[in-house]
C-alpha cells in the first residue's frame, strides 16, 4: 500500500518558512503543505525596501515569491490567520477564528517582533514599527511629508531603514544604548566605530542615551531623552531589536528560553515539531552552545535544514558565513544577516 | 484602518456576493447593499440564488454587480465574497477573482472547523455537519466534518476576519444580526457612505423591527471594528457619485410587469402561485384593488387563464402570469383565444425544465412552447423583453397588441429577468397605447359581424353593452357571424384572416430590431433574445472598445419576425452567433425555419444566466477561428 502523504504545516511566512516549504515540496511532491501567517500580506523582503520607497514599485513585485509560485507548487498560503495554540500531543493547532488544524509535522518559523522596552510601553501608539509590507506601504504613503525621522535604537532593521531614508534625503537622529543594539555585541570598539560611521553619513547620534518620553505635537512628535535632549521629529521608529514571536506556544510544553530551543537537527522538545528562523534558539555543535538565530541568511539556511530533517534526512546545522554591514566606510561583522551597506 | 484605505476609485464594475445559509439573512443584506449602492449613484444589477424547497436551511447567495457605467448582465467572476456560512461560501470561491476579497466570521459561535486537504471531498464534509467545541464537553461531533473558508483562499486573495457573531451578540443579544454587522464592515472597508446605508436599513427593517436602534448599533459596531482593526490592502472602493438618479427606480422584472399592468388599466389578474412569477401576483394583490381592479388566486393555472379569457369577452383588460409548468396547463386556452379572437396577456417566466424541473433556476427553454403550443394553426404574438425596463415597456405593449389584434400575446420572461434587481428609468407609455380596441363603426353595427373578414385581418370588436353588438363565441371554427361552420372555404378564409392580422401587426407595430456595434460588414454578428441579450450587450461593449469587427441584433418580438431586417443583418455577418440558455438552441432553430444562414450556436443549461465574459470569450473564439 502506498505511504500516505504527510501534512506539513509551517507557522510563519518569512525566509525560514518559505525556504522550508520549497524544500518540502521538492522532497515530497505529494505532501499537503500549508503556510500560516498572521500578517495580512505576503512576506516582504526588507533588503528591497529602498527599491520599494525610491522606485515606487508595486509591493507584490517585492514579495519573496509571487503568488503564482504557491499555486504552481500547491502550497497553501494562509495569510491573515493567527495561530493561538499548539497541542503537540494531539498534533493540532488552534487558530484565532476557531479553526482546529491537524498536522503530521510542524515547523514553527514565526519569526520575531519588535522589542518594546518596558519604559516605552506607554508610548507604543506613537512609535512606528517596521516589520511587514503593510508597514512599508504606510511609510511610503507618508514619505512626502517626512523631513526628519528618529530611530529609537540601532538594530539592523533600523540601520537598513536609515540607509533608505538617507537616499530619500531625510535627516535622521539615532538614539543608541546597550539595550537597543541588536544583534551586534555593544562593546566599546563596535560602538565607537558605529558612531563614527553614522556621523560620516550625517546621522545625528545620541550615544548611551535612553528615550524617556514621547509627546504628539500636531502631525509630528517630540522625543525626550534621559540626557535632556529634545528632538522634534516627524516619525519615531522602534528599532530596539527583536524578540521571538512565540507567545502562542504558552502551555504547549515545548521548551523555550529566549526562543524555541532546538537541537542541531532543528527539532524542538516536542515530537514532530521543528523550529527555524528568528523564533529559534539553536544548538551549534561547533560552539557547543545555543545561539539565538537572527537574520535572513540564518533563516533561509535553517528553514532548509529543518525541512530536510522533517523529510527524515539527518542533517545537522553549522554556522553561517558571516555577513558584513558597511556604514560610513566602517565594516561590521554579523552572523545571520547577508550584509548591506548604507554608503551606496 | 491603514494600507490602501484611502478612497481609491475602482473604475470597473465590482461584483459582490453575500453567501449564507437560509436564516443568515444574506438576501436581506444584499437588498440593503444594492439599494445603497444605487442611492450613491451606481448602476446596479443583482440576482439572488436560493434553494427550491421552502425550509430553514440551504445555500442562499445575494449576487450583485455595481459600476459607473450602465450594465445589463452579471459577471461570472466575483470581486468581493462575504461569507455568513463558510460551508457554503467555500463553494463560491471558485468564482472569486485571483485578487478577490473575502470577509468572514473569525469568531463563529463555538464552531470549530477542521481544514481539509486540497482534494478532500467537500460534499462528504458538508454532509457530516459541523463539529462543535465547548469548554465543558470538548469536541462533541466528528472532527473531519467542516471547513473554514480561511483555509481555502488562493494565495493572492485578501482575507478580512471580522468577529460577526461576537459583535452581533454584543449589540442585539442574538446572532442573527451578523448580516447587519457585516454591512457595517462593508461600509468601512469599501467606503460606502454610512448615511445612505442607515437610511436603507431603517426603511427595510424599521417598519417591522422594534429594535431598529440595536440593529443600527450592530451596523456601527461592524464599521467601527474595521476602522480600528483592519488594514485595508485590496484596491476596491466605492464613492458617492455626483450623478442624478432621481428618475431611477430599483426594480426587478416582476415588479416592472406588475407596474405596466396597473398603468395599462388591467382590471383582472388571475393566477396560481409559481416561482418565479408569484411576486407579480403579490404586488398586484396589493396594488390592483387600489386601482379598481381585482386579483383572483385560482385553484390552478387552467382556471387562471379561464378567468382572463372571460374577462376578455367582457371587455376587461386582464392578465395572468406563470412559469413553464403552469403554462403547459394553459395551452388549451391559448388555442381557444386564437380561435375566438379574444385578447389575453400571458406572462411566462421561464425556469429550468422540463416538468417541475429546476424551480429556482433560470432558463430560456420555453420558447418552443410559447411559439407552437396548441393544436391546429394557432398564430400568436410572442415578445421577449431583455431587461427590467423592457419588461415594463413590452408588458404594456402586450396589452396594446392583444387588444388591437384580438389575440393572445405571450410575454416570455425568465427567472433571471423576473428576480434580478436593477435601477431603471421607465419611459412613460404613450396615451394611444392605452386603448387599442377596434370598435365597430355605426355602419358596422347595422349588421354586426364579430368575425368580419377585413383587409388587415382585424374584425371590429363590440364590447358588452354596445347596442346590437351581440356575438356568439366558442372554440369552434366560425363564419363572420360567429356561427359554427366546418366547410373548406370558411376554414381557409378564417385561418388566413387569423394569420393576416399577425402580419398586419408586424407591418404596423413591430419595431425594427436594434442593431448595435460596427455597421456594414462584420466578422461576427450576434443575434440574441431575452435576458441573454444583456450579457451580449455588455460583452459587445467590451469588444468594441478593442476595435474588433462585431455587431449584434436585439430581437424582442419573436413572432412575428422582422425577416427583412434580420436577413440584412445576416448578409452583413461572416459568422452569426446565437447564444441562449437552452440545450436545443430553440431560437436558433426558429431562425433556421426562416433563414438559410449558418448559425453558430452557444447553448448552456447552467442553471444560471450566461455572463458577459462567457459571451466575450465565445465571440473572440469565433473571431480567431
Amino acid at each position: 500500500m502506498a505511504k500516505k502523504a504527510l501534512k506539513y504545516v509551517i507557522i510563519g511566512d518569512g525566509h525560514a518558512g518559505n525556504s522550508a516549504a520549497e524544500t518540502l515540496r521538492r522532497g515530497s511532491p505529494d505532501a499537503d503543505i500549508a503556510i500560516i501567517s498572521a500578517k495580512p500580506t505576503h512576506y516582504f523582503d526588507h533588503s528591497m525596501l529602498a527599491s520599494f520607497l525610491l522606485d515606487k514599485k508595486d509591493i507584490t513585485s517585492l514579495y519573496l515569491y509571487p503568488y503564482t509560485w504557491y499555486k504552481e507548487h500547491t502550497i497553501r498560503l494562509r495569510l491573515n490567520q493567527t495561530v493561538i495554540r499548539v497541542d503537540p500531543g494531539k498534533h493540532e493547532l488552534m487558530l484565532a477564528h476557531n479553526e482546529r488544524m491537524h498536522y503530521d509535522r510542524l515547523l514553527v518559523a514565526s519569526g520575531a517582533k519588535p522589542k518594546l522596552p518596558e519604559s516605552l510601553s506607554r508610548y507604543k501608539g506613537l512609535l512606528t514599527m517596521f516589520t511587514d509590507a503593510v508597514d512599508a506601504m504606510k511609510l511610503r504613503e507618508r514619505l512626502g511629508k517626512l523631513k526628519h525621522v528618529t530611530m529609537v535604537g540601532g538594530d539592523c532593521i533600523g540601520l537598513h531603514l536609515a540607509g533608505s531614508m538617507l537616499k530619500l534625503g531625510k535627516s535622521i537622529t539615532c538614539i543608541l544604548n546597550e539595550y537597543s543594539f541588536w544583534p551586534l555585541e555593544y562593546d566599546t570598539s563596535v560602538k565607537d566605530k558605529l558612531i563614527e560611521g553614522l556621523k560620516k553619513k550625517h546621522i545625528e547620534v545620541l550615544a548611551d542615551d535612553i528615550t524617556t518620553e514621547i509627546v504628539k505635537e500636531g502631525t509630528g512628535l517630540t522625543v525626550m531623552t534621559k540626557n535632556g535632549k529634545i528632538i522634534k521629529t516627524d516619525l519615531a521608529f522602534l528599532t530596539s531589536g527583536m524578540i521571538p514571536n512565540i507567545d502562542f506556544l504558552d502551555g504547549s510544553g515545548i521548551d523555550v528560553q529566549t526562543g524555541i530551543l532546538v537541537d542541531e537537527y532543528m527539532h524542538t522538545s516536542a515530537q514532530d515539531v521543528w523550529a527555524a528562523g528568528e523564533c529559534a534558539t539553536v544548538y551549534y555543535p561547533e560552539l557547543k552552545d545555543y545561539r539565538q538565530s537572527t537574520g535572513e541568511v540564518n533563516a533561509k539556511m535553517l528553514g532548509n535544514i529543518s525541512a530536510r530533517n522533517m523529510l527524515d534526512e539527518k542533517k545537522a546545522v553549522s554556522l553561517a558565513e558571516p555577513g558584513k554591514i558597511t556604514i560610513g566606510g566602517e565594516d561590521f561583522i554579523t552572523y545571520g544577516w547577508k550584509g548591506f551597506s548604507i554608503d551606496v | 484602518m491603514g494600507g490602501k484605505g484611502s478612497p481609491l476609485t475602482y473604475e470597473k464594475s465590482l461584483t459582490i456576493e453575500i453567501c449564507g445559509s437560509s436564516g443568515d439573512r444574506a438576501l436581506a443584506a444584499g437588498e440593503i447593499l444594492i439599494k445603497t449602492l444605487s442611492d450613491i449613484g451606481y448602476h446596479v444589477i443583482s440576482f439572488d440564488a436560493y434553494p427550491a424547497e421552502i425550509r430553514g436551511f440551504g445555500k442562499t447567495v445575494a449576487h450583485m454587480r455595481a459600476g459607473r457605467e450602465f450594465m445589463l448582465s452579471l459577471s461570472r467572476k466575483v470581486d468581493i465574497l462575504i461569507s455568513l456560512s463558510d460551508r457554503y461560501a467555500i463553494e463560491q470561491l471558485r468564482n472569486l477573482n485571483d485578487e478577490g476579497v473575502v470577509l468572514f466570521d473569525n469568531r463563529p459561535n463555538n464552531v470549530v472547523y477542521e481544514d481539509l486537504p486540497h482534494d478532500a471531498d467537500q460534499t462528504e464534509a458538508h454532509r457530516l455537519g459541523p463539529g462543535v467545541y465547548t469548554e465543558k464537553e470538548g469536541w462533541k461531533t466528528p472532527t473531519k466534518d467542516d471547513v473554514s473558508i480561511a483555509g481555502h483562499l488562493g494565495p493572492g486573495m485578501y482575507l478580512y476576519g471580522i468577529p460577526l457573531y461576537q459583535l452581533s451578540q454584543k449589540t442585539t443579544n442574538e446572532s442573527r444580526s451578523r448580516n447587519i454587522v457585516v454591512l457595517g464592515a462593508v461600509a468601512a472597508l469599501f467606503n460606502v457612505p454610512e448615511k445612505e446605508f442607515i437610511n436603507n436599513l431603517t426603511a427595510k427593517l424599521g417598519k417591522k423591527d422594534k429594535s431598529i436602534e440595536s440593529i443600527i448599533a450592530a451596523f456601527e459596531e461592524g464599521r467601527r471594528y474595521v476602522i480600528e482593526n483592519i488594514v485595508k490592502l485590496d484596491p476596491y472602493s466605492f464613492e458617492k457619485l455626483s450623478v442624478d438618479r432621481k428618475s431611477y427606480r430599483l426594480m426587478d422584472g416582476n415588479k416592472a410587469v406588475a407596474q405596466a399592468a396597473i398603468d395599462m388599466g388591467c382590471k383582472l389578474y388571475a393566477g396560481y402561485p409559481i416561482t418565479p412569477a408569484t411576486k407579480i401576483m403579490e404586488i398586484l394583490s396589493d396594488e390592483l384593488p387600489r386601482h379598481g381592479g381585482v386579483v383572483v388566486q385560482t385553484e390552478d393555472e387552467i382556471s387562471a387563464i379561464g378567468h382572463v379569457t372571460g374577462a376578455g369577452f367582457a371587455g376587461v383588460r386582464a392578465m395572468t402570469a406563470t412559469s413553464g409548468p403552469g403554462f403547459c396547463l394553459m395551452t388549451e386556452f391559448i388555442g381557444y383565444n386564437v380561435m375566438s379572437e379574444n385578447p389575453i396577456v400571458v406572462v411566462d417566466s421561464q425556469r429550468g425544465g422540463p416538468a417541475t424541473g429546476l424551480p429556482t433556476k433560470t432558463e430560456q427553454s420555453d420558447l418552443n412552447h410559447a411559439l407552437f403550443a396548441g393544436n391546429g394553426d394557432t398564430p400568436r404574438i410572442v415578445v421577449a423583453p431583455t431587461s427590467a425596463k423592457e419588461c415594463y415597456q413590452w408588458t404594456a405593449e402586450a396589452f396594446y397588441l392583444a387588444e388591437k389584434y384580438q389575440t393572445p400575446v405571450i410575454v416570455l420572461m425568465d427567472l433571471f429577468l423576473s428576480l434580478s434587481v436593477r435601477n431603471v428609468s421607465l419611459d412613460p407609455i404613450p396615451d394611444y397605447k392605452k386603448g387599442g380596441n377596434k370598435f365597430p363603426t355605426q355602419e358596422d353595427m347595422k349588421l354586426y359581424l364579430r368575425q368580419k373578414i377585413t383587409d388587415d385581418g382585424v374584425s371590429p370588436r363590440a364590447l358588452p353593452g354596445l347596442e346590437n353588438g351581440y356575438q356568439a363565441v366558442s372554440g369552434l371554427e366560425q363564419n363572420e357571424y360567429g356561427t359554427p361552420v366546418y366547410d373548406e372555404l370558411s376554414h381557409t378564409r378564417m385561418t388566413e384572416k387569423r394569420f393576416r392580422k399577425i402580419q398586419t401587426a408586424l407591418e404596423n407595430d413591430v419595431p425594427l430590431p436594434q442593431r448595435i456595434g460596427v455597421s456594414g460588414r462584420v466578422k461576427v454578428g450576434v443575434i440574441s433574445w431575452g435576458s441573454t441579450t444583456g450579457a451580449v450587450m455588455d460583452a459587445l461593449d467590451s469588444i468594441l472598445k478593442q476595435g474588433k469587427s462585431v455587431a449584434m441584433l436585439k430581437v424582442i418580438v419573436i413572432n412575428p419576425l422582422r425577416e427583412k431586417e434580420i436577413q440584412a443583418f445576416f448578409d452583413d455577418c461572416e459568422k452569426v452567433l446565437v447564444p441562449e440558455l437552452n440545450y436545443e438552441g430553440q431560437f436558433a432553430n426558429w431562425l433556421s425555419m426562416h433563414f438559410q444562414k449558418k448559425l453558430y450556436r452557444y447553448n448552456k443549461v447552467a442553471a444560471r444566466p450566461i455572463t458577459h465574459d462567457e459571451i466575450e470569450e465565445e465571440i473572440n473564439r469565433l473571431l480567431e477561428e
